[in-house]
Order: structure tokens, then sequence, then C-alpha cells
């Protein structure tokens, strides 16, 4: 064995905090070293003769050939002494706890009659044993309130300290966390962590909400506030994980190309999945495994870059759940395997480039592991929760005016919130705009049915998988949460599920949550609790969030949330969706007011622009509708170019009067639709928002937007979208009988080398599109 | 009425059972569990020897969604607000069950009407409308006779109604005397309406009436048309009735093996339901003890006398020849003689659905008082046939569909129908 090339905090930590006793650390080694040999770790002997191999091979280093004649037994003496030492602090990082070795140091201050309590005045809080932190912190803490104020600096400062070891040192969170933490809240997360190192973002965030909550909610909130039963694996398991099975020779991955790094992350799957866990981890894995019963777990990443303020990995780094159905030894394997999985994660491509596009490649990345029991009820063979979704504290989507925006939104679907957080091509959340909790983004029946969810995913406990089925196969008429779940579909009305006869349901019900959102207190309560985190955070944030019925046959249930995952709300990020502060007025393009969303599209080079006069000059019905089909082949003709869509009225509509009549499969390449509203309309009818496929754009991340032109406000630059040449016919060419009604402008052709920039800026409730020199390289 | 079970908190417990069956939405059970409205109010009245004697008079208004509320009046000593809510609650399941566009209700007086004169009672029934008037009517709720109430109690009524709102209003109160705004066949109706159901549940169980017999207990309207009925109508054969001897107080059988002819029982019946002994022994018919009917050998039973006839105990003498029970009263069957009848596969057609031919010919009246056009006879027994051949069906229908017995389908069947009326009204 040699010492580790890797760098290893574990051993450095356990080298700096006895650089603090320089004395004293011999005795601390020795103690250390009793340890090892009495813990079977290494025999004294092997020990000894490694010690000499080593301070040979150490001399040779240094230029000496002959151990014994060219050195003088005192300085050889010292060198075993020293190589001795490093041994000792190797073997001991690596096998044995943290928490062992400072209770040596503890019992050896002990005995020199340095207590803990004068020590502390004089100890380095970042170097000190963690124990020794607690014990300083909560002892400040007990002090009488005016000799507290006096360590008040100390306790905060021993707080931040045991944040940034155990929790994040992200500044932006350090910051926050400090405030709300309690000493007693870290002493709860140490219980619940396994291994060195920091417990990660998703943890952190968490626990962070969680404490916000519980601290600034009112009562309503904190007796419905749950928080699943968590556990941590520190971050620098990773490297303890990756040193002992030979995995280290990966750690420069993010420094190679693109294709490089796809072609081997299946080979380092491969291999993350075959290695071991030490045999000290291991027994806190089974006695981990053994405390949670056959309850299934979630584990999930919590890198440190992951979640923290400013960027999100949503979806680069994995997670597994595990049904956990198993016998002890199957359990453990599934578990082990998911862990290794969710390291090998690290250097999953999507997140390797993702980092390389946002500067944070150079940043050492390390995975901490969140391991949560899965919230959920159990129903016949499958286990799952009543609700779960993704919560965002500003609604974004506004597909109504009187919509209000810092109410919150929720992206809410029934079982495992798999479906809501990730968006999946085939199926649909409902979305809930949280001041409005009963107004869909559909206008008609059939339309709701149509965007309502179809698949459930859950956890089949007979089978020990996790599963995405088809709705209709896991209802029964039994199913305790149905009627608020569920409506029942009349035709051309939806009902409440009044009575339920027969032991299955039937095709007629559709998952729209509105007795959910109608009859218990769920959207004001997970809307206040969201306004709550976004003040204490000082931004908007996005939670992941389960929510169980208590009784669900009684009249009027209650609603439990569980807070799964809590951070900024990012996707958006702030600075992109900002109006710059000077725009030309020559630049923009068009300017409007109603409704902006939140949210940038970079670099138009096209501009699909049905002009309304053209279009409502077309003679037949028939004729419109070729506008829309015309749109579509355009559509598919530019699917590698960025363009927006501006016309006439309703995108979508059925009634080619009321504007363009096509479908979401014309229109998915687009970055944003924009309605023009005006007196050509008619009696102008409110915007619409692509009503027909609203929720297609929310979950394809297609802006709608709106033009009122005859609103003062609004700047439409009437030059752009009429004297621009019309290219349409250079990709369509037989398309010329709708050369007034359909242009296609390209933005370099209105001013040479410039593209458009869309920004809609929820703060300053405009969106603008403004002209921009070419940047690109 | 015993007071010991609360008849009232029973309607409800039963009432749960059902929901419960149903996977009732809680709020919407929590809504019909309780009467919609309530009434208690005081009635002086005059009497013959130039007192006045207070009465106290009842209307409970269980629900009204499927249209006006529909329940008799009944003048009875241990009449309570219980009682009445009770029954209210069930005319609601009834008028349902029945599909007719009515709603439940029920009022009373705690009196025993032996004890008053006709001046009395006419004075009585007077004040009873006009306390509640204003808020009984053929489009608000209507009464009906019940225990101790008669026809020409329900004419006075409907004349103080008409005089108190200025107009003659007949539809105000239903079961009032033909000739007086009443309905024909509403002699009949009941025992008939039980005949109707026999013999659609006799075709599902594929029973030749011509070949079957039939024991009735009681003799009073249901039972004698109901023995008619099962004679004249199915061409079957009814061996036994019983009755309640008012000069000996106490019940008999009467027997014929080879069938008795109800229409000469009923000519030798008094106004009090006693059969002449001495003239049906001298006809032929056997004299037996009280509870002989029930362990006739026979096809079909119909108990149509009063409640709690057939208990744990009188259920043991069933003959196994027995396949069908018509529950011409209301509640004879005490729930251990109801498993009894489900552990034996012996088909039930419960009271509420069995006996709801009364208040069908009720609908009927306030039809033809509405229209102020009156049926012949035959039309209206000729309706009354098709709603209970109906009813029947829909309650069949349920049973075998969520595979649960009779009674609770018909239960389940009328909660469905109110609830449906709650939806589409928008109560809901």
């Amino acid at each position: 064995m040699t010492l580790p090339l890797v760098p290893s905090d574990r051993t450095l930590h356990i080298y700096l905090s006895l650089a603090q006793y320089p004395v004293l650390s011999t005795q601390i080694r020795s103690r250390m070293r009793r340890e090892l040999f009495a813990r079977g770790v290494i025999s004294a002997q092997a020990f000894e003769t490694e010690a000499h191999e080593k301070a040979i091979r150490s001399q040779a280093l240094e230029g000496l050939h002959d151990p014994f004649s060219e050195e003088p037994a005192e300085i050889w003496d010292l060198r075993l002494t020293r190589v001795r030492d490093h041994l000792t602090d190797f073997y001991f990082a690596y096998n044995l706890p943290f928490e062992l070795f400072e209770r040596i140091v503890r019992e050896t201050l002990d005995e020199r009659g340095a207590g803990v309590g004068e020590a502390g005045l004089s100890f380095n809080p970042e170097l000190a044993p963690q124990n020794m932190l607690f014990e300083q912190a909560s002892l400040i803490e007990k002090m009488p309130p005016a000799e507290r104020a006096e360590n008040e600096a100390r306790l905060q400062e021993i707080k931040v300290v045991l944040i940034r070891t155990m929790i994040s040192d992200q500044l932006a969170y350090v910051k926050i966390a400090k405030d709300w933490f309690t000493i007693a809240d870290l002493n709860e997360i140490r219980a619940r962590k396994i291994g060195q190192g920091k417990i990660g973002g998703k943890a952190a965030g968490m626990l962070l909400a969680a404490r916000i909550l519980a601290e600034e909610g009112d009562e309503d909130c904190r007796s419905n506030l749950r928080l699943p039963e968590s556990y941590f694996l520190g971050a620098d398991l990773t490297y303890i994980f990756m040193a002992l099975n030979g995995l280290m020779t990966w750690g420069d991955q993010k420094y190679k190309l693109e294709h490089e790094i796809r072609a081997d992350y299946p080979r380092i799957q491969e291999e993350f999945i075959k290695g071991e866990f030490p045999e000290d981890i291991l027994d806190r894995f089974r006695k981990l495994l053994d405390k949670v019963g056959n309850t299934p777990l979630i584990v999930r990443s919590s890198s440190l870059l992951e979640d923290n303020f400013g960027t999100s990995f949503a979806g680069k780094y994995e997670s597994y759940f595990l049904p956990n159905q198993g016998d002890s030894e199957e359990n453990l394997r599934q578990f082990t395997t998911a862990i290794a999985r969710i390291y090998a994660s690290v250097f999953n491509p999507d997140a390797l480039l993702y980092r390389r596009a946002r500067g944070l490649q150079d940043y050492d990345e390390r995975m901490a592991v969140l391991i949560q029991v899965v919230q959920g009820e159990r129903f016949g063979r499958y286990f799952l929760p009543h609700a779960a979704g993704v919560a965002f504290s500003r609604n974004l989507y506004r597909w109504s005016p009187q919509i209000r925006r810092e109410d919150g939104f929720v992206r809410i679907v029934w079982g495992l919130g798999t479906r809501a957080v990730d968006r999946v091509g085939n199926d649909y959340p409902r979305l809930v705009a949280l001041s409005h909790p009963l107004l869909h983004p559909e206008s008609s029946v059939n339309l709701t049915r149509r965007y309502s969810q179809q698949f459930v995913d859950l956890i089949d406990l007979e089978e020990n998988v996790f599963k995405t089925l088809p709705v209709e196969q896991v209802l029964t008429s039994h199913y305790p949460a149905l009627r608020y779940l569920f409506q029942v579909d009349h035709g051309d009305y939806l009902a409440p599920v009044r009575i339920m006869l027969g032991e299955h349901p039937g095709h007629d019900l559709v998952l729209t949550f509105d007795e959910l959102l109608r009859r218990t207190p769920f959207p004001k309560r997970l809307s206040r609790m969201l306004q709550i985190l976004e003040k204490s955070y000082g931004s908007p944030v996005d939670t992941e969030f389960t929510l169980r019925l208590v009784d669900p046959h009684s009249a009027h249930p209650e609603v439990e949330i569980t807070i799964l995952q809590c951070r900024p709300q990012s996707h958006i990020q702030e600075s992109q969706a900002r109006l710059p502060q000077e725009l030309d007025p020559r630049d923009i393009i068009f300017s409007t007011g109603s409704m902006a969303p939140q949210g940038r599209v970079s670099e138009v080079d096209y501009v699909v622009f049905v002009p309304p006069e053209g279009y409502f000059s077309l003679p037949t019905s028939s004729a419109r509708a070729a506008v829309g089909r015309l749109i579509g082949q355009i559509n598919a003709l530019l699917k590698n170019e960025t363009f927006i869509c501006v016309g006439p009225g309703r995108w979508g509509t059925s009634t080619p009067d009321l504007g363009v009549r096509l479908g979401y499969g014309d229109i998915y390449n687009t970055r944003a639709l924009v309605e023009l509203t005006g007196s050509f309309m008619g009696q102008a009818p409110e915007p619409s928002f692509g009503t027909h496929f609203f929720q297609d754009l929310v979950e394809s991340n297609i802006y709608p937007l709106a033009i009122e032109l005859e609103d003062p406000d609004t700047i439409f630059d009437r030059a752009f979208f009429y004297n621009t040449p019309n290219h349409l016919l250079e990709f369509i060419p037989d398309a010329a009988p709708f050369e007034t009604s359909l242009r296609l402008l390209r933005v370099a052709d209105f001013r040479f080398g410039s593209h458009l920039e869309l920004v809609m800026d929820d703060q300053a409730g405009r969106a603008v599109a403004f002209l921009a020199p070419e940047a690109r390289a | 009425m015993t007071e010991l079970i609360n008849a009232f908190q029973m309607a409800q417990r039963q009432f749960d059972h059902v929901a419960e069956q149903l996977n009732l939405d809680p709020q919407i059970a929590e809504v019909l569990r309780w009467p919609s409205r309530e009434f208690k109010f005081s009635i002086p009245v005059r009497m013959d020897d130039g007192s006045i004697r207070l009465f106290f008079g009842y209307r409970v208004q269980h629900c009204d969604v499927r249209g006006p509320g529909k329940g008799g009046i009944r003048f009875h000593p241990s009449e309570t607000m219980d009682t009445v809510r009770a029954l209210a609650m069930w005319m609601t399941w009834k008028t349902a069950v029945a599909d007719i566009p009515l709603g439940g209700g029920k009022g009373g007086v705690p009196v025993d009407p032996a004890t008053l004169t006709t001046g009395e009672k006419e004075r009585l029934c007077r004040g009873w409308i006009q306390q509640i008037w204003r808020n009984i009517g053929p489009r608000q709720d209507v009464p009906a006779p019940d225990v101790g109430t008669t026809p020409q109690m329900m004419g006075w009524m409907m004349d103080e109604y008409s005089k108190l709102v200025g107009k003659y209003t007949p539809g105000a109160v239903t079961g009032k005397p033909v000739g007086g705004g009443g309905s024909l066949g509403r002699t009949e109706a009941t025992g008939y309406g039980v005949i109707y159901t026999v013999r659609e549940a006799m075709q599902h169980l594929k029973l030749d009436p011509t070949k079957s017999l039939a024991a009735v207990q009681g003799f009073g309207n249901v039972a004698q048309h109901a023995a008619i009925g099962f004679t004249e109508l199915l061409g079957g054969k009814v061996i036994c009735v019983s009755y309640w001897d008012r000069a000996d107080r106490a019940s008999y059988t009467v027997s014929r093996a080879e069938g008795i002819d109800p229409r000469f029982l009923k000519s030798i019946t008094d106004q009090y339901g006693t059969i002449d002994k001495d003239q049906a022994q001298k006809a032929g018919y056997v004299i037996e003890d009280a509870d002989a009917w029930i362990a006739k050998d026979v096809d079909v039973l119909i108990p149509a006398a009063l409640e709690g006839q057939v208990n744990a105990e009188t259920v043991k003498k069933v003959s196994d020849r027995v396949r069908l029970i018509a529950e011409g009263a209301n509640g004879p069957t005490t729930p251990e003689a109801d498993e009894f009848f489900k552990a034996n596969n012996i088909f039930v057609i419960p009271d509420f659905l069995c006996n709801a031919g009364g208040v069908t010919v009720s609908y009927f009246e306030g039809v033809q008082n509405d229209m102020n056009y009156y049926w012949t006879r035959e039309e209206a027994l000729q309706r009354l046939d098709t709603k209970m051949t109906q009813a029947f069906k829909s309650v069949l229908e349920m049973s075998e569909g969520e595979k649960v017995f009779m009674r609770d389908a018909a239960y389940m069947v009328a909660i469905k129908r109110v609830v449906t009326a709650m939806e589409l009204r928008g109560w809901i």
C-alpha cells in the first residue's frame, strides 16, 4: 500500500487538527495506533514493516541510497517517526470514524487537564474537531443571557463553521442558513450523516426550508408541515469510494473533449457499480436500512454545486427509487448500487458539459447523497403519495390576466412527483395558479381531459420496482383520495365524484385535482409556505413537495405537505430576464406590457409574421387554414434556427376567424408565440395565450406573449414587420398566393449583423424585442 | 312506538351504511343526514266543552331536491320530532326509489284521535293548516293521510288551505276522498303496487304465479288488495290471511288449503279489519293461531300488517318452499330475519319499494289536481303498474350490478337519484 496520491480531506483534516497540538499529537497518534491495532485494521507488525519500507523509499526520494550508513541514527528515527505519523493518519482516516478521532483528542486533552471549556477560548473553530465545536456551542447556548450575549459572535462563528463543513460552503446559502439553524438542528443533521464532508445542495435546501417554515409559519403551517425522514452521506465519501476502488483515474474527465466524455461514460458507470464501500461505512448502511425497515427509499444526488443559488442541475444528476422490499442483503446491494450510480453521475456528460457551459468546470464537485423515506401510502400492491409536484413562489405562466404572479404556481401529479419534476413528453401535470386554483389553463372539457395526467409513477411493492403505469390500471373505486383528485366527465361538464359504484371506476374519470383545490386548505397553505420561503430566501423559490390527505373519508380532510426540496427559483436566471438599463428606441422592434412572462429568448434570427390585414383578407376559411399548414412547414424547415412567431389573434384557435388555426405540431420549434390584438379582430378578444395548447407551450418552454396594438405604451415597428424582405418563397416555392398573408423575415436583412433579443421582464412588466449586434464567434 | 331506540338515529345509521356502499362524498352525506327544514308549532283548539286545549304540531321537510315534499300526517300519542324526522327521511328515499318527482316530508300531532269528537278533529286539522300553510303547498310540500288521519281530514285540510290562500288548491293535500279531489284507484293502490312488484320478482325468479301459493299477514287495506291482486291479477292462490280480532284481543290466521276468496272474506270484515270467524268457518275456512301464516308451505310470503312481525323467532318457522318475501307493511322484517333470508337465498322486495304504490297514486292525485282532469280507475292503475315495474327493475339492476341485497340496492338507487338531482341543480 502506498500513501494515497489523491487529495483526501479526511487525512488532511486529521493532520491539520493534530497540528494544533504540537506536543500532545505524539500521544494522540499513539492512541490512534492502539485503536488501529486493537480493531484489527492492521497488525502492529504489518504496520511497522510498512513504515520501514516507506522510510527507506523516502530516503531514496531524498537522494540517499544506503539506509544505514548515510544517515545518522537520530535522523533515521525522526524519519521513521514522521512516516509512522503519516501512516497512522492515513489508516485512521480511511478505516475508522472521525468521531473516534475526536474522542481520542478530547480524552488526551482531558488527561492534560485542558478541558474543553478552557480550550474553547483559544481553539480555532476551522480546525477543531466537530465534537468540540458542538460542545462549545451548546455551552454558549446554555449560558445566562448576559454572558451569552458576550459570546454571541463566537457562537455565530461556530455555527458558520459547522454549516460550512457539514452542509454547504456556498456563501449565499451560509448567509441565510446561519440565521435559521440552531445548534440542535445541526446536531440532528450530524446524527443522520454518514461519512465526512458536506451533505450537499439538495439536502441543504430541504433542511433550511423546513427550519424557516417551522420558525416563521403560523400554527396552521407548522402543524401540517412534514419533513421526510432523511439521512445524508457526506460528500467526501465519494473520494474514499473512488480511491478504494481505483476510480481516481477518472478525476480528469471534466477536461476531456466532449466526444471522449460521452464515450467514456458507460464504462465509468460500469466500474462504479462494481466498486465496493469500506466495511465501517457498509456497517452504517446496514444499520440505516435496519432502522427504516421495508419502507421504500429514494436515494438522491445532493452535489455541492447542485441546487445552490444560481445554478440548477435539474435532471443532470440521478435519483433512484429503492422499493426496499427484498431481504436485507438484497436491499443493501440495491442501496449501494444506487449510491455508486449517483457517484458515477458526476461524470455524466450532460452534467460535465453543463458545468463547462456555466463556468463551473474547475470547481471540485463532490457528490453527497440524500436518502429519504419515500412519502406515500400503500394502495394494494402499490406505493405512492396522494399527490406530489413542484411549486414555485412566482407564477411565470399566467394564462389569464387576473392570475397573481406572487401567489405562486404548481405542477401537481398523482403519485410520485417524478412526472411533475421531469417534463415527460406524452403526459401532463395539472398546472395550478395558486391565486386562482380552479382556473384551468384550458378552456373546454375536451382540452382539460386531453391535458390531464394519463400515467402514474409509483413503486410496485410486489415486484420491488419503480414503475410508470396507466392511471386506470392502478385506480380502483376504493382509492381513498379518489374524489379529491378525479372528476367525472359528463361530456359537456366535469363534476365531482359524488358516488362511486363498482370495483373499477371506468374511463370517464379525469385527473383535475379540482376537489383538492376547492375543498381543502391545500392551495392557500402551500401559497403561504412559498411566500414565507421567498421572503426568507430573499428570492423566489421552487420546491418539490408531496401531500397527504389525512383521513380522506372524513367530510373535511386535512392536508399535510412535505417539503422535499427547496431552492431559489433558478431556471430563469435573474440577470437574463432583466431589461437592459438603456435601450436605444431605434433598436426596439416591439415592446408590450400585457402580461409579460419572465424569461429570455436570445439570438433570434427569424421572425414568422402573419400580417393581420393580409390574413383576414384571405377569401375563405380554407385559405386561412392553409396559412397554418405553411407555418407547419416553416416550423420543420427552421428546426435548427431560433425563431419566433407573430400573428393576429389566437394562435392555435380552431376558428380561423379568431387567429391562425394550427396545432402544437405545427409550431413546436418556435421560441415564442406572439398574439397581436386590436380592432382588426372586431371586438378584441382577451389574449388567450395559445389556450388550445398552453400546456404544450409550458412543457416545451415556448413563451406566449400578447401585443395590444392600440395600447399607447405598445411599440410595434411596422417597418420591420412590413418592409423587410419576405423569404417565404425561398423556403416554400409554391407559396406565392400567400406572400401577403405570411411573411418570413430574416432579422439581419433589417439591420446587417444583428439579431433579436427578446427579454420578458416580469419585474418591469414588459416584454421587449430589440436588435442586438451579432456576438457569436 | 318505543323510544328506547331513537328512530331518527336508526334512520341515520341506515343511511350511513348505504352511503358507505355508495362511496358517497362525505360532505354530501352530511347534508342528507339531516332534514332541510323542521317546524314545530302549537295549535290551540276549542274543545266541545268550551275549554281550550293546546296541541303541538310538527312538520319536517327532509329533502325537496327532486320536487315538493311528500308525506303523511300522523295523529298518534307517541309521535315525537325524531319519529317524524326519521319518517321524513324515509319518504325522501321512497319517492326517489319510485322515481316520482317529489321529496320527503312528514308531519304529526301527538294525540290519540279516538279521544276527540269529530268537531274537535276538524278544528285540530284546520288549526294544523293555519299554522303551517305558508310553508306547504303543491309546489312546496304536500301532506297526506297516515296513521290516525283519514281522507275526510284531508278534505278539511285542503279546504282550510284553499281558504287561506284564497284559491281552490286541491293539490295542497292528497289522499282526499274521491269526488273531493281524490284519485280513483287510491284504495287499492298500495296492495296492487305490492302485487305488481311480486309479479316482476316472480318473473325474475322464474316462478309461475298460477302454480304458486302465497300467505298474507294482515287483512287491512293493503293485505286485502294484495290478496285480491295475487288471485285476480296473477292467477295465483292465497291460502291464508291473518287479522286482529277486536273482540278477542288476539290475532288469528284464516286459512283454506284450496285458496281463500279475498272478496268473500272482505265482505265479512268489519270497518276495523276484524273478520267474522263464525261466517268464515261456516264457509269452510280454518281458524289458526296468529303465527300460523308464516309457517305455511308457500312460495310467497306477504307480511302486510305491522312492523317487526318477521323476526329472529318467527323466521325459524319459514318453510323451505318460500322463495319470495314481499314487504307490504313498513319494516316487517328485523335485521336478524334479513340475515336469514340472505343466507337462504330468499328474495326480498323491500318495504319502501314494495309498498310505494300508495305514494305513487298520491302523486297521481296531485297531477290530476294540477291539470284539473281526472283519470279512470283503470288509467290510474295502469300508470301505477308502469311506475312500480320501472322502480322494481331499476332496483333489481342495481342489486345485480353491485351484487348487493335488494334492500340495500333500493336505498342505493334512491340516494343516487337524490344526489344526482342535487348535482344537476347545483346544490353541490
